[in-house]
């Protein structure tokens, strides 16, 4: 069954169609959102209140892809988060306080796992140090893996704005990691070796 | 091409969003400029460096409030803050660790072992999710297959109810066929899979593949089960297909309430 049968249903207004798109899409929007606000607990909130508000106006949704309409509620309350001043989470380290999705295996090695913590750090404060319409971009991009398409949906701009975005977002991320060569020494290379 | 590629081409290039002649021109110019092939495998390890950020599961449900009254089309109360609506909660997500049983196939516990679960808490914190009824070895042993990798979730507001899912190992090959065994306890209609509200997906980093609906093989206790086969190298999955997977069931529950019961297992593939 796809999404539109669930949105068909769910307009008609059958919960148990809505509760099956939140089953479907609850982790990508809840990761979305803690990507974006980096707290939890805030995270959860606007997860929670994105498919509040979605089941509210999914009779007003008409032809737009169930999906990009969901993320762009969910990210307008991520900036609505910003408006009111929230500063950005501080996350501990994934391993202490996250339920971890698809990792089977726990690292065996305790200096390997610090480390892997360690770089999850560092890779959180770059992605919090953009400013939110890079920091949206980007998320969607390689967090969610949405396309470029897709993402210029939810965000409400062009094509070519999207692709500037996750670019000097990207060269952001990188110009961070490249402070810490020990933990990232592949990124460690002269993004503007030509100068954009 | 004749001019350096910009940082927005570099970057689109790393994301396959770069078509036609201007791929050419980009790969044309990149294979001959080694300043150009620097920055691009910069910004690749970059792309893998946020990517390794793990997916999480959220600790809590996510719920979508029952009407003022019942029977009453299109009228939905909002809750009062969704932390609040515990008893107004129609989504039910328990996801809870499996367990070996006992002379099974042989799967490491740690590929079995590391699974999504709580998920019943309020406000952050987590309620402790009711035990599933144990059940015997037989519930896992049909047809000379024995489900050694599995889990149950029981509905919190509806004991008898319990959802349980089951595979024959918890490790395949790319190439290999892994067979699944879900039960419905509670339901005792002999309809189909879908009909009953049961969907099987196998998810990894948020997204995964909806599976054929399994069919009706037996019964268990009165319960129906359910039993798939399904060919890895024949499902869509993302390539290296190779990792470790969530097998994930989900049941809507027939009465109408839109509650959702939800367990999942550990899959791993290996190979290419």
């Amino acid at each position: 069954m796809d999404d539109r049968d669930l949105v068909g249903r769910a307009r008609q207004g059958d919960r148990e169609a809505f509760s099956q798109l939140i089953v479907q899409y609850q982790v990508p929007l809840y990761n979305m959102a803690l990507r974006m606000v980096g707290s939890r607990e805030d995270a959860a909130d606007i997860t929670q209140e994105a498919f509040l508000r979605g089941w509210e106006k999914i009779r007003s949704l008409r032809d737009a892809p169930f999906k990009s309409w969901l993320f762009q509620i969910a990210v307008n309350l991520c900036y609505d988060h910003f408006r009111r001043g929230r500063r950005y989470g501080v996350m501990p380290d994934e391993e202490q306080g996250g339920k971890i999705v698809g990792l089977g295996l726990a690292m065996p090695d305790p200096q390997e796992r610090a480390e892997a913590n360690e770089r999850g750090r560092v890779v959180r404060e770059s992605i919090e140090a953009l400013d939110p319409d890079m920091r949206t971009a980007l998320v969607l991009r390689d967090i969610n893996g949405m396309a470029y398409q897709e993402i210029a949906r939810i965000a409400g701009v062009p094509l070519g704005t999207v692709k500037s975005r996750i670019a000097r977002a990207r060269a952001q991320v990188q110009e961070h990691l490249q402070r810490n060569p020990d933990l990232f020494p592949g990124a460690a290379r002269r993004e503007d070796a030509h100068g954009d | 091409m004749a001019t350096e590629p910009t940082l927005e081409q570099l970057s689109a290039y790393v994301d396959g969003e770069v078509d036609g002649p201007a791929r050419s021109d980009l790969e044309s110019h990149v294979a001959t400029c080694s300043s150009c092939r620097e920055r691009l495998e910069g910004i690749r390890q970059t792309v893998a460096a946020i990517r390794a950020l793990p997916m999480e599961a959220p600790s809590r449900t996510f719920s979508i409030p029952v009407p003022q009254r019942a029977g009453a089309p299109f009228r939905w109360v909002r809750a009062a803050g969704w932390a609040g609506s515990a008893a107004a909660a129609v989504l039910v997500i328990a996801l809870v660790g499996t367990r070996l049983l006992g002379g099974g196939p042989s799967t490491t516990a740690s590929s079995t072992s590391s699974h999504i679960s709580g998920g019943l808490g309020q406000g952050g914190e987590q309620a402790a999710a009711p035990a599933p009824a144990a059940l015997d070895k037989q519930a896992y042993a049909q047809g000379g297959t024995v489900f050694s990798n599995h889990a149950a979730v029981q509905d919190r507001a509806q004991a008898s109810r319990q959802l349980s899912v089951a595979a024959d190992a918890g490790s395949y090959p790319t190439s290999g066929v892994m067979r699944v065994s879900v039960i419905l306890q509670g339901s005792s209609s002999s309809a189909g899979a879908a009909s009953q509200g049961l969907r099987l997906m196998l998810m990894q980093g948020g997204s995964g593949v909806v599976l054929a609906d399994p069919v009706g093989a037996s019964s268990y206790n009165g319960a129906p089960v359910f039993s798939g086969s399904y060919r890895l190298g024949d499902l869509a999955l993302a390539q290296p297909k190779a990792g470790d997977y969530q097998l994930v069931a989900t049941w809507v529950t027939p009465d109408g309430s839109g509650q959702v019961l939800q367990a999942s297992i550990t899959i791993r593939l290996t190979g290419n």
